[in-house]
């Protein structure tokens, strides 16, 4: 698995689309490049990737423009600073054009991520789908940051079937994090009956901030390095204290259920 | 109900087939046969025939089905044919055909057929959509669920929806009802199916609403291969007046095939961040390739307003079909199976799924 190489690679993952996988993914570059480590991101949703979009990183290299065989020492010159103050990380964004995006194969980002090497850290964003290039990253991941989101009950499902598969593939169960997004909003369902579902409980939950998530996307600046003063961003950098063994705070609280609503018995008593 | 049936066919052996399978069926009368079907057309009115069976592997008797319609307007037509054929059995349809079935059939798959070709109300022309996004939580399934109940209750028509999102396949729960058979099985046997065979597959969810599920198991969404499904797609477009189908988020061999094989393209996008349209604009050379060369092209954006609608326009230098307002009551109403009510309901969003289905309608007529 992820033999012979030191780097930290977290792949940020889902079964349900759109419900964050790229904000945490930038978020979580840059908050462990805020922490002083050297980190590289890789935006692997190849047709329709937002990290360039969420960046605001127009015109730099792409994925798709780095040569199948690449030899170690060019992969630098075709990754991207994203900076924001006296911040930094590195950026390989999806390609501009979705017919670049077939040109695209599983050996060549293994054989980047490899040549990658030298970041503490590589984060990867996804397209909500299994498919041959997420499962062969997911393979060479040191952690599987899975995504959920607690607010729809047919996206429920296919986070329970997605979880569960992922497990049946054979990951390890402690290298599957599942981390619940937009917690709190106001939703019909509550997270300790998705923790029942998933038979796991949240390794971390991000509170729910409609506007500090979008004032960041159209700002192109990561909620972390933003001035704001939202639970989101003091939530999102714990879970990059997570994943850096910065001193605990608080654990999370966990609030009690109320039971399995009586449709959602019903579902998963099928 | 009593048959009185003329059989069209030049082969002895399906006139002999069909007088054998008449005698343990009182109901179905054959009151005349013919080689040819000019000969049909000019003597069958004395014996006042109710049903015609049309051997349509005929191209003359193929092209003379729209006189029979014309003749016969209290008649019905079923094709039969040896063999299956998506394209006879689309042209026969056109033709005024109610449907078809192959030979050598049973007493009771016609008795099947009559009953399951003259659902609905009226005979219109087959009509598909295939709704495309380009990134998930389109709104797509919602859509789709809410077509179908419109259409329903303006037509009274018969409608199949199609959950060809393979690995996050989530119509059944929209509708709230437990998988039986699904596409895992449909396209595994359809080498060997016929319109007939295939309709058990489909699961009533609705009133006129028959659903072909996606897979049971995440894993078995690999089983599913891309010929296979057009085939399937193709035979339901025979069984149903409208056939809707729903598709994983992206471009794929999958979803541009089902683009292909519908005359509707419906392109959906949640407005969130603005990028969704950057990402619809990058990819609609592709879909208006496929619009001049006569395919029906809709762009939709739910959670959006007319002014936003058009702004979108303006960005994608496109028509848009409809923007769909936010309704919160949707959110609920799918958590909880209940999607039926809300189409019952008088809301913004209703009124502008009505006028969307319309715009099917009339495209089918
Ligand atoms: N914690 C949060 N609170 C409020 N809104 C959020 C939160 N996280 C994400 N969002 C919003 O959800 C939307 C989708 O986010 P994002 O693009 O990161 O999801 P994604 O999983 O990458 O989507 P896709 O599968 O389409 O790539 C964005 O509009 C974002 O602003
Ligand atoms: N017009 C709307 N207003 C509010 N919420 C909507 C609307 N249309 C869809 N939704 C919600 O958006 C989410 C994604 O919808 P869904 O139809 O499952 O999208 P897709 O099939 O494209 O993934 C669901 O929670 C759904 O209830
Ligand atoms: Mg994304
Ligand atoms: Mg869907």
């Amino acid at each position: 698995m992820a033999q012979g190489r030191s780097s930290i690679v977290i792949t940020v993952f889902s079964t349900t689309s759109g419900i964050g996988k790229t904000l945490v993914a930038t978020n979580l570059a840059a908050g462990l490049a805020l922490d002083g480590f050297a980190v590289c991101l890789i935006d692997l949703d190849l047709q329709y990737g937002d990290v360039a979009n969420y960046l605001n990183l127009q015109d730099v290299p792409t994925i798709a423009d780095i040569p199948t065989s690449i030899p170690a020492n060019k992969i630098r010159n075709y990754i991207s600073e994203y900076r924001y103050g006296n911040v930094a990380f590195s950026v390989i964004p999806a390609p501009y054009q979705i017919a670049n995006s077939y040109n695209v194969d599983e050996r060549t980002v293994l054989s980047v991520i490899n040549h990658l090497d030298y970041f503490n850290f590589i984060i990867v964003d996804t397209k909500s789908e299994f498919n041959d290039m997420n499962m062969a990253v997911m393979d060479v991941s040191t952690i599987i940051n899975f995504l959920c989101v607690a607010d729809f009950v047919p996206a429920i499902k296919n986070l329970k079937n997605g979880y569960e598969a992922i497990l049946r593939f054979g990951y390890d169960v402690n290298k599957v994090r599942p981390v619940l997004n937009r917690s709190g909003s106001q939703t019909l369902i509550d997270a300790e009956d998705v923790e029942v579902v998933l038979g796991k409980n949240f390794y971390h939950r991000l509170a729910n901030d409609f506007k500090a998530a979008s004032d960041s996307i159209h700002s192109g600046c990561p909620i972390v390095l933003s001035n704001s003063n939202s639970k989101l961003k003091k939530d999102i950098y714990d879970l990059v204290g997570l994943y850096t063994n910065r001193p605990k705070k608080a654990p999370v609280e966990k609030a009690t259920g109320n039971g399995l609503i009586s449709f959602f018995k019903r579902l998963w008593s099928r | 109900m009593n048959y009185n049936v003329i059989l069209v066919d030049a082969d002895d052996s399906t006139l002999n087939h069909t007088v054998n399978i008449f005698k343990r069926f009182p109901n179905f009368t054959l009151v005349s046969s013919y080689r040819e079907v000019k000969s049909a057309i000019g003597q069958s009115s004395v014996f006042d025939p109710n049903l015609f069976l049309i051997d349509i592997e005929n191209t003359d008797n193929r092209n003379m089905l729209p006189a029979f319609a014309d003749i016969f307007p209290q008649a019905i037509v079923i094709g039969i044919m040896s063999k299956w054929d998506a394209d006879i059995t689309f042209e026969s349809i056109r033709g005024g055909a109610i449907g078809c079935i192959l030979k050598p059939f049973s007493g009771e798959d016609l008795t099947d057929a009559i009953k399951l070709f003259s659902r609905g109300v009226r005979n219109t022309i087959p009509s598909s959509c295939s709704f495309f996004s380009a990134k998930g939580r389109s709104g797509k399934t919602t859509l789709i669920a809410n077509l179908a109940l419109s259409i329903v209750q303006q037509t009274g028509d018969l409608v199949a929806i199609i959950d060809a999102d393979l690995q996050f396949s989530d119509m059944a729960i929209f509708f709230d009802v437990e998988p039986v058979t699904t596409i895992v099985e449909a396209t595994r046997d359809v080498k060997f199916l016929s319109p007939l065979r295939l309709n058990p597959y489909f699961l009533p969810v609705a009133d006129n609403i028959q659903l072909l599920c996606g897979p049971r198991r995440l894993e078995y969404s690999e089983l599913v291969d891309v010929e296979s499904l057009t085939a399937v797609v193709r035979m339901a477009q025979t069984l149903f007046h409208y056939v809707l189908i729903d598709l994983p988020s992206g471009l794929s061999p999958f979803s541009t095939s089902m683009c292909e094989v519908a005359d509707t393209v419906f392109i959906c996008g949640m407005l969130n961040t603005n990028f969704e349209v950057k990402h619809i604009k990058r990819t609609l050379p592709l879909f208006e390739k496929l619009e001049r060369d006569g395919k029906k092209l809709n762009i939709v954006f739910s959670r959006a307003d007319d002014k936003q609608k058009l702004e979108i326009e303006k960005q994608l230098g496109h028509k848009v079909a409809a923007v769909l307002p936010n309704e919160f009551l949707m959110v609920s109403a799918a958590n909880s199976g209940n999607i039926k009510n809300i189409m019952n309901q008088k809301n913004l969003l209703a009124e502008k799924i009505n006028k969307l289905a319309e715009g099917i309608i009339n495209h089918a007529d």
